[in-house]
């Protein structure tokens, strides 16, 4: 609370006038703010970071952007459920300065603080990315939306489906799943050891000479 | 004329569940189950061939590999006929018994193609591998990775003989210090046949050669990259008195890859050195080497003249 | 032993001697996928007679090579004509004529239709002819086996 409360109202300047004001900061939601800004403060570095990397001269390996990029991704989950979390208090909060806000020497700074509308750069990503989409949202009716919406979910599925049932077809180690019997066999780390001569069993399929071993002990086995 | 490059190595029988999880993960491919029957003909020696054509040449006298699929249903008996038809069948094979039987290899190559649904000269051993064949179509269906192109393995023709592979292959390269073997493999495609005296032997009578003896082969394939094939071999001798397992105890590995055409001398040294890293990557686990040219030698009368 | 080359069929290779035929292929397009996958074959097939005139030369000698170039195939009267002129090394040795009937319907008159064309040669004198319509396998049927053996048959001479 008292953070917060810091961080909106820089130290000084402080008029006789408003001094005799003693806000009451009780309808602050410092809990939702706090919990937004720290989830924020990462996801912003987290693409920052991605910025970087994405500008060297020499990309990192692809695993490492994937493992990257998986961060980023649940660190924006994490900030779309924090704000649907807070979302009654955040949206029934209105903000305003106080009258100790030295208005003429920050007047950017509190333009910048009490701005609703996007700043004109974000209207332009938002704009940018609606054009890519290819929907123009402003004509179509709620439905429709919901359509597409429905849509993207049904492609998704599939994509997830087919990338499980892909991956459990290359997933021999889970398939073969060894019983223990085959499993003991599995921890000697002594080298195999060779059970014939290869020119042996060469010689027998390309001319037919019947390994000798074979017809002395024609009952050798080694279950 | 095909180059064929290979390496060879062996296994133990113990060893094969570590080998065929290694190579799993090697190769990032299942392991495939494939069967095949080779039959080995020789010069009939009653004709005096001479050793030199008419334009002089020297052409010595070579065996033929002829050499088909068969299908599963005939090679598992009634105890293996509920597991599913992949890998691990082969673990089942440890001895010399094998089920396929001398006559029926013998209806192969003489008479009409064996039919499913016909129940011919042979007797009962032949009903219970229909049984089976029911089974084994069963387990493919459960299993994935025994799913290839068996379906084409069990289609029996109803022509007189149905399609086989004729090989004959020459010794392989000579040179000391090989890395691979690499050896030259003439190949055509016999489809169908027809006439009076249609069966495979008749027809390779015809051709002036004579029966030797055959071997059948039942083993797992890896596909690898860069065209590399990896296989784990069991070869039995199927003969009239009773089969033998030729790889008694464990396993032949072969490791080849065919280039198509001989005078592809990048593609070759490229294929060599394909070769050569997967022999890197198994070194100390398994050994593959570059067996003996010798022992490769199908020709008739080899022994002394080796050129 | 002839060895029958049809470019008009997938460029299979029949080889005939006396009356059992093998028909066999070069085209890797053709090979039963069984056969690749098992390892019996390379997926890289030669023609039978490149085998023959190397591999087996010590104890086959190719006697003569016919060769027909440049034939027409024509659709009449129900009926597939091809021809084709016939070359040896020494030169021309005839004309080649192959008809087969289309549709089972016309094959019904397929016998009436030769026995037509028969009567006009025979009306316009010409003699020095042969015609085969034999079969190798009366019982079974191996269209491919069968024309090689015709052409075998007609060309005999």
């Amino acid at each position: 609370m008292s953070q917060s409360n810091g961080s909106l109202v820089p130290e000084g300047n402080q008029g006789s006038l408003q001094e005799d004001v003693n806000p009451d900061f009780n309808g602050v939601p410092g809990q939702a703010l706090d919990a937004v800004r720290m989830r924020l403060a990462q996801l912003t570095h987290s693409l920052r970071r991605i910025r970087d990397e994405m500008s060297k001269a020499e990309l990192p390996q692809w695993y490492t952007l994937q493992s990257q990029l998986n961060v980023t991704l649940s660190q924006l989950v994490s900030v779309t459920s924090t704000l649907q979390h807070f979302q009654e208090s955040l949206d029934s909060t209105v903000v305003y300065p106080l009258p100790k806000f030295p208005t003429t020497s920050h007047e950017s700074l509190i333009t910048t603080l009490l701005r609703k509308k996007n700043i004109p750069e974000v209207d332009e990503w938002m704009k940018y990315a609606r054009e890519t989409s290819g929907i123009t949202t402003n004509l179509l009716k709620d439905e429709e939306i919901q359509k597409l919406l429905q849509q993207d979910k049904d492609i998704t599925n599939w994509a997830r489906n087919t990338f499980g049932n892909e991956f459990e077809k290359h997933d021999f180690k889970h398939e073969e799943a060894l019983n223990e019997e085959d499993a003991s066999l599995l921890v000697r780390d002594t080298k195999p050891s060779k059970p014939f001569n290869v020119d042996v069993i060469l010689k027998f399929t390309h001319a037919g000479e019947k390994p000798i071993s074979i017809d002395t002990t024609p009952k050798l086995t080694t279950g | 004329m095909v180059q064929q490059l290979s390496l060879f190595g062996s296994i133990n029988d113990d060893d094969y569940d570590l080998l065929i999880s290694t190579l799993t993960t090697i190769s990032g491919n299942p392991p495939l189950l494939y069967n095949s029957l080779c039959t080995i003909w020789k010069p009939n020696p009653s004709y005096d061939v001479e050793n030199v054509n008419s334009r002089n040449q020297l052409v010595e006298p070579n065996r033929i590999k002829l050499s088909k699929e068969l299908p599963f249903a005939y090679l598992i008996d009634e105890t293996m006929a509920d597991k599913p038809l992949n890998f691990k069948i082969l673990k089942s094979f440890t001895n010399d018994e094998i089920s396929l039987d001398y006559s029926m290899t013998k209806n192969i190559l003489h008479d009409e193609v064996p039919q499913t649904n016909s129940n011919n000269s042979t007797t009962v051993g032949k009903k219970d591998g229909e049984n089976v064949k029911s089974d084994v179509k069963e387990g493919e269906n459960k299993d994935d990775e025994a799913d290839v192109d068996m379906d084409a393995t069990s289609t029996v023709s109803n022509k007189s003989c149905s399609s086989w592979s004729l090989q004959i292959s020459d010794i392989p390269a000579a040179g000391n210090n090989r890395s691979v073997s690499m050896q030259t493999i003439a190949e055509t495609i016999i489809l169908s046949s027809a006439g009076e005296n249609s069966s495979i032997t008749s027809l390779m009578n015809e051709l002036g050669y004579v029966f030797e003896f055959q071997y059948l082969t039942i083993g797992v394939k890896f596909f690898m990259k860069h065209g590399l094939i990896l296989e784990l071999q069991k070869i039995w001798q199927i003969e009239e008195n009773g089969n033998s397992q030729i790889t008694n105890g464990g396993f032949l590995i072969k490791a080849y890859i065919n280039v198509s055409r001989g005078t592809d001398i990048d593609r070759i040294n490229y294929t060599e050195t394909v070769l050569m890293s997967l022999k890197k990557e198994l070194q100390g686990y398994i050994d593959l080497s570059v067996p003996d040219r010798q022992s490769m030698d199908s020709r008739v009368a080899h022994g002394n003249n080796v050129i | 032993m002839y060895s029958i080359t049809f470019h008009h069929h997938a460029r299979q290779t029949v080889l005939i001697k006396d009356k059992s035929a093998m028909v066999t292929t070069a085209a890797a397009a053709d090979i039963p996928p069984a056969l690749v996958f098992n390892g019996s074959s390379t997926g890289v097939p030669e023609s039978i007679d490149s085998i023959l005139s190397s591999k087996l030369s010590n104890i086959w000698l190719q006697r003569q090579l016919i060769k027909g170039d440049a034939g027409e195939t024509l659709l009449m009267d129900g009926l597939t004509v091809r021809l084709v002129n016939l070359f040896s090394s020494t030169g021309f040795k005839g004309l080649l004529i192959e008809l087969q009937a289309g549709t089972s319907n016309e094959a019904a008159n397929f016998e009436a239709k030769i026995a037509d064309i028969e009567a006009h040669l025979s009306e316009i004198q010409v003699k020095d002819y042969k015609t085969s319509s034999d079969s190798l396998t009366p019982d079974s049927d191996n269209y491919i086996c069968d024309l090689a053996y015709q052409y075998v048959r007609a060309l005999e001479f």
